[in-house]
């Protein structure tokens, strides 16, 4: 089991999401390019505070075809989302105690992008966020959330 | 005939209109703006009306979107040499009640919560509670909701269940889509001033509290009740900036130059004839930001739309009431026999004065649509000067009454504004307001010139029977709905002609949505590079 944010952690996690034909047939088809930013909020052992880990995700067709890990914030010009939240909510999604849905409409998880193509496939969307939270991918070797 | 030729054409130099040739113009293209009246900017409209020196918006008046609409970032449209200086009044609102005393909404929450629970502190808990709630999915949705072509509500629907949003949220219900306004205050709380006050804030922002379906627009509304912001210098001031940034993007704004034809060639769009006969042609786009009625009825030849369209458009309704206005250059600035309730109250922006529960709204609602101007005038009083000392000469204020009225009135018409009865009815507006006030009196008013809902029609005739929203609010002429169905995605049956103006979703007031959604379409439909956006 890797570590969270790690190369190996999201290469497990893309490869099951693409084993997903429940995925795949629902995602829009063609390309979609996501940001993502975990800011490290004082809480998470793994974002270190004050500090932003970027990613950048490429969907084809309903399959992750790329992954990098950012020095920098992603440009925003051509990308269709950019969520942006502090690390221990990622952290909490991942472990399965916080929901992503509530964490959205609470504002702590912020998505900016065409929220219509979301919820014309909301469905999907529930099973991103279930692959997101397969407990079993993920090791927690500094801690698991809640860290209160 | 010598015709010039532009990439696009936009009838009407409203916000709307404006902002569109803006963005297209900083995109590469040609475009052409053409203007009815002698002025640009539409509802955007400052004017000496009552003495030199006074200015008063005649039309638009509160700007609540700035910070929440892309098009002020885009066009940089706020600060800086071209854009507008937004005031931010800290007190945002009030109520001033019949037994003196005084509710207040200010941008400091708990201000607000403070005075709210001088009349129930429950309601002062569960405010906050929805203020905060709806804060967290504010930017989200209205993104969403509001700055993109609309979505059908069942898709929306479908997502929010699909998610158990019900489950995660103490507001936000299905089965407000079959409440009004009324009712969602009513089922969360219980104090009728309270209820007055919110209620209030919607009725300005031209969501008619006993109207089904409205509640769930409620909760977005309500999460702008602290961004209530005033152009200093006038609104007017916005359509300067507007104007500064389509001058940049070297669009050409013709006004007193009114369209009398949409002008086709094999079925598409190519360009428009002006009334004294010029014409102007259009390789990619006509774009209209007047209403749907003159776009189809009157701008296109007979037979080119289908008629199911034709049909749709006959049948587009509009609001039942208008607003009628008294705009007053003062003396000096106003002070409220209830600040001795709550101090606070005398800095109020938008301010009411004399709804003092919901049934005083249904009364008017009610009034209204009888062709009734309300018998007893309920106010809707803002005092500019309070937060713009450059709207009056030194030591002098302007402000404005402003009451909920028919554009017609029975038996009458709407040619019963231009009788005595004008006069009359603005008197009582007057004097309804000063018996509110301490130590201001008939004497420190200037000048009282009213403004008509009869003068809003016939200065802006796309705000047909003088609905300053430019259409029905009900969900029968909102979001997948506005102007219809087959009109809503901003496209029309005539291939290169778009709709841009505030009959399509979201609405009227400045909100730059249909301009901004408008955009996208033309976009998608042009393989344009969307350079403006940035996720």
């Amino acid at each position: 089991m890797p570590t969270i944010y790690s190369p190996e952690w999201y290469q497990a996690m893309f490869q099951l999401a693409n084993s997903r034909d429940d995925i795949s047939r629902k995602v829009p088809q063609g390309e979609w390019r996501i940001a993502v930013e975990v800011e490290g909020d004082g809480k998470s052992p793994y974002v270190p505070e004050g500090t932003t880990k970027h990613f950048f995700v490429r969907f084809q067709d309903g399959k992750t075809t790329e992954y990098q890990e950012r020095a920098e914030r992603v440009p925003g010009q051509g990308l269709h989302y950019r969520v942006t939240g502090p690390a221990r909510v990622f952290e909490g999604i991942a472990a399965g105690v916080v929901d992503p849905v509530e964490a959205g409409l609470n504002g702590t998880l912020k998505i900016r992008g065409d929220m219509r193509l979301l919820m014309q496939h909301a469905d999907m969307v529930n099973v991103i966020f279930e692959v997101y939270t397969q407990s079993g991918l993920t090791e927690w070797p500094q801690g698991k959330p809640p860290y209160e | 005939m010598e015709r010039e030729t532009y990439d696009a054409i936009v009838i009407g130099a409203g916000h709307n209109g404006m902002a569109l040739s803006a963005y297209l113009g900083r995109s590469g293209w040609k475009v052409l703006v053409l203007e009815r009246r002698l002025e640009e900017g539409g509802g955007l409209s400052t004017e000496l009306y009552t003495e030199p020196g006074f200015l008063h918006n005649l039309h638009s008046n509160y700007h609540t979107f700035v910070g929440l609409c892309p098009v002020y970032d885009d066009l940089h449209l706020v600060g800086g040499p071209d854009g507008v200086a937004y005031g931010h009044p800290p007190v945002q609102m009030g109520s001033i009640f019949a037994d003196g005393t005084a509710l207040t909404i200010h941008t400091d929450m708990a201000k607000t919560h403070a005075s709210m629970s001088r009349f129930s502190p429950k309601d002062a808990d569960t405010f906050l509670r929805l203020y905060r709630e709806v804060k967290g999915f504010q930017d989200l949705m209205i993104r969403t909701l509001m700055y993109a072509p609309p979505i059908d509500v069942n898709d929306i629907t479908r997502a929010l269940s699909t998610w158990k949003v019900e489950e995660k949220t103490e507001f936000f219900r299905a089965r407000l889509r079959s409440m009004c306004i009324n009712d969602f205050l009513n089922k969360h709380f219980e104090h009728d001033r309270v209820k007055a006050m919110l209620a209030f804030h919607a009725a300005v922002c031209g969501y008619y509290t006993d109207v089904v379906g409205l509640a769930v627009s409620f909760p977005f509304m309500l999460g702008k009740i602290d961004n209530w912001r005033i152009a200093i210098g006038g609104s007017h001031r916005l359509a300067h900036a507007l104007w500064r940034q389509m001058r940049r993007a070297g669009v050409t704004l013709l006004p007193a130059a009114p369209v009398a034809e949409i002008l086709l060639e094999g079925g598409r769009a190519a360009g428009v004839r002006l009334e004294d006969g010029t014409e102007f042609l259009a390789e990619k786009v006509v774009a209209s930001s007047v209403d749907v009625g003159q776009t189809f009825q009157k701008m296109l030849p007979p037979g080119s739309v289908p008629l199911p369209v034709l049909d749709q458009v006959e049948q587009y309704e509009y609001q039942d009431g208008s607003l009628f206005t008294v705009h007053l250059a003062l003396h000096k600035l106003p002070k409220y026999k209830a600040a001795a309730f709550d101090p606070d109250i005398d800095r109020a922006w938008v301010l009411n004065a004399g709804y003092e529960c919901l049934e005083d709204f249904n009364e008017d609602w009610a009034a209204i649509r009888k062709g009734e101007a309300p018998a007893e005038p309920k106010l809707n009083v803002a005092v500019n000067s309070l937060f713009d000392p450059t709207d009056a000469p030194e030591g002098k204020a302007t402000g404005l009454i402003r009451v909920f009225a028919p554009h017609s009135l029975r038996g009458e018409g709407p040619e019963a504004w231009r009788t005595p009865f004008r006069e009359a009815y603005a008197r009582k507006c007057v004097d309804k307001f000063l018996g509110y006030c301490d130590g201001f009196t008939a004497e420190d008013i200037w000048v009282a010139r009213p403004y008509t809902p009869l003068d809003i029609s016939e200065k802006l005739v796309n705000m047909v029977r003088g609905d300053w929203m430019v259409g029905r609010i009900a969900d029968s002429n909102l979001l997948a709905n506005r102007p219809s169905p087959a009109l809503s995605q901003y496209r029309t049956p005539i291939r290169g002609l778009y709709l841009c103006g505030s009959t399509t979703h979201p609405h009227g007031f400045i909100t730059f949505g249909p301009a901004y959604n408008a955009l996208q379409v033309i976009a998608d439909d042009f393989g344009m590079d969307k350079w403006w956006a940035e996720i």
